[in-house]
């Protein structure tokens, strides 16, 4: 597509923004995939999120519940394979987000703990 | 039998033959915009070179009632012809034969084409038009895509592999591409994916189209698979055609010499089209072709990783690969893509002699917990790597800009480049100014009664002693600091005289490059 371009760019000021790497600004264009990136944010421990997009097979504990370190709170089935969600520390269960056979997407909220 | 009636009785099977998956297979194949395999290679290769072979081979499956169907060449057209008059060997999917679909024969039919070409040494162009695996055939299809594979690989960096996705490529099917050179996709027609729509809904729930999924667009600008887009199968068969006029036709040859013409400077006149402020943009593309042969540059990947710019001019007739970091795009950052991106374009160029010409300008690394989560490290590795590794003539001219590690990967002096040339604008140091002043002079900065003024100062002091092509030069690190229109004439004449360069590089049966 651009091989066709035979003369030299225009300058078009307003395609260009700010840009900045170390402590200078450059004038330049932003690419799709620039702008799309997804800002990084500290993981909340207390939520288990769906690691893989997967549907809900079993739920073991409910809002209320006292769970141990270890201790499986649910199923999550995804490629053939019902993977184990377990309590990362001793808690009790805030909410569950999820109910059986609920179909999850990458990185849903399934169940909090306090 | 006479010789009248056994020659007609061979066209008549011909003719049978070449019809593929017969009229209404064909009428579906145009209707969805597409030529018919045959069709496609006639008009690829040269007027009436095209000669093919295994007409005649028929499918190998028992099973699912299959032994009783018929399948034209069992799905797939082999054969050898030329383009620009140079030997090729090629071989097109035909999905009107049972979708395309890969069987045992088949597969027999493309790797057989595959070994000739390696024999003779000659390129090999594979038009991709396929369902996939032909279930039918079970684990024989799966040994067809192996065996394919295992040749793709062998055939790396010997002889140009072409791929040319004319429908669809799927599963396992897409890592033949992969392993080849370059992949071709058309606007509407590509698609590739490794699971399909269907699968990844029922399997995951996520909706997405097929042209969503594994569009020629999403190759060519989000995924990187792909390296030429083209809006039409004619317009794909021209890129192709141009792409061959650029590359030798094994590892052992050089690409065709053409006449020499000069660059076009009074349309891409380089003093205007290039900024001395380092903060400006402007189309590296333009400044190529301010100075290649006939101000021409077939530029590779235009869409994925634009912040960098990979291709083909011609500097006295001869092909020399480009890499050019493109302040248009991200300021020219070197980021994840962008590495990959240059590394294998080097390593292609290394594999088939074709002299390195590196156009620096960048700021550095991308910053950003998401480039150094998705790896840079890695993936940068194999900018320094590519270039390393590679013997071919490097020549690499700094134009502004080259700061820390994005001064060293671009095939500085120190990775071994035949000829560092800068121009009076090039400033090359660890960071740019206004960093470096503030590491410098913190101290001096954070007790000034006005910090600000002193930073400026400070800033300015940097700029004069550091930011430009000297220092670098003193230490011999620039072999020549050059005017901005010499630039040509310093090219040409270090491709001359590199003509038989030769490296040794320590014996070893092959590195262990960060893939």
């Amino acid at each position: 597509m651009a091989n066709k371009k035979k003369t030299p760019t225009e300058k078009v000021d307003s395609e260009f923004q700010d840009f900045r790497v170390g402590d200078t600004i450059y004038r330049t264009k932003l690419t799709k995939a620039y702008l799309e990136r997804k800002p990084y944010t500290i993981p909340n421990k207390k939520s288990s999120l769906a690691f893989i997009p997967g549907t809900i097979a079993e739920i073991f504990v409910k809002k209320g519940d006292k769970v141990k370190e270890g201790e499986i709170m649910m199923l999550l089935e995804a490629m053939k394979m019902k993977n184990r969600v377990i309590a990362p520390f001793d808690g009790v269960v805030k909410d569950v987000y999820v109910e059986v056979g609920q179909v999850v997407a990458k990185n849903f909220v399934m169940v909090e703990l306090v | 039998m006479s010789l009248r009636i056994k020659t007609s009785d061979l066209r008549k099977r011909m003719s049978e033959a070449v019809k593929g998956g017969g009229d209404k297979a064909i009428e579906k194949q145009v209707s969805m915009g597409k030529m018919t395999a045959r069709e496609r290679i006639i008009e690829l290769l040269d007027s009436k070179s095209f000669f093919e072979y295994d007409l005649f081979v028929e499918h190998a499956a028992k099973d699912f009632d299959m032994d009783k169907k018929k399948l034209a060449g069992d799905g797939v057209i082999i054969g050898t012809g030329t383009i620009n008059g140079h030997p090729v060997c090629i071989y097109a999917q035909d999905f009107t034969v049972a979708g395309g679909s890969l069987g045992y024969m088949h597969a027999r039919k493309i790797t057989k084409i595959m070994d000739h070409a390696m024999k003779l040494k000659v390129p090999i162009i594979g038009i991709n038009d396929s369902g996939g695996a032909r279930i039918q055939e079970g684990v024989n299809s799966l040994a067809g895509y192996g065996e394919i594979f295992y040749r793709n690989t062998m055939a790396s960096g010997v002889i140009p592999q072409i791929s040319v996705i004319l429908g669809p490529c799927a599963g396992g099917a897409v890592y033949s591409p992969a392993l080849t050179d370059y992949v071709f996709v058309v606007d509407k027609i590509s698609k590739m994916f490794i699971t399909g729509p269907e699968v990844i809904k029922s399997v995951l729930g996520e909706e997405i189209t097929m042209e969503a999924l594994g569009g020629a667009q999403v190759h060519a600008e989000k995924t990187g698979n792909a390296h030429f887009y083209a809006e039409s199968e004619k317009e794909c068969f021209g890129q192709i055609k141009e792409l061959f006029s650029y590359i030798p036709w094994n590892n052992t040859k050089k690409a065709d010499s053409f006449p020499t013409k000069p660059p076009k400077t009074r349309t891409y006149k380089v003093n205007k089209l290039f900024p001395a402020d380092a903060t400006e943009p402007y189309d590296v593309r333009d400044i190529v072709r301010s100075i290649s042969d006939d101000s021409k540059f077939f530029e590779v990947q235009t869409m994925w990783a634009a912040n960098i710019v990979i291709g083909f001019a011609r500097f006295d007739g001869d092909t020399v690969g480009i890499v050019a970091n493109q302040p248009l795009v991200l300021a020219g950052v070197l980021d994840v893509d962008s590495s990959d991106k240059a590394a294998r374009f080097i390593r292609y160029c290394d594999a088939f002699n074709i002299p390195l010409l590196t156009l620096v300008d960048l700021p550095g690394y991308l910053p950003g917990v998401d480039q150094e989560h998705a790896g840079v490290i890695r993936h940068g590795a194999k900018l320094l790597y590519a270039y390393s590794e590679a013997t071919v003539p490097k020549i690499t001219l700094i134009m502004r800009k080259a700061y820390g590690g994005g001064y060293i990967a671009m095939c500085s002096s120190h990775l071994k480049a035949d000829f560092v040339f800068a121009w009076p604008t090039a400033e090359i140091a660890v960071m740019g100014p206004t960093g470096a002043a503030n590491i410098i002079f913190r101290k001096e900065i954070a007790q000034a009664d006005d910090p600000d003024a002193l930073r400026e100062i400070k800033i300015e002091e940097y700029k004069k002693k550091y930011a430009n092509p000297y220092v670098a030069a003193a230490y011999g690190y620039i072999d020549s600091v050059i005017e901005l229109n010499e630039t040509r004439k310093f090219i040409l004449h270090a491709l001359e005289i590199s003509q038989s360069k030769s490296v040794v590089i320590p014996e070893k049966k092959h590195g262990v490059p960060p893939f």
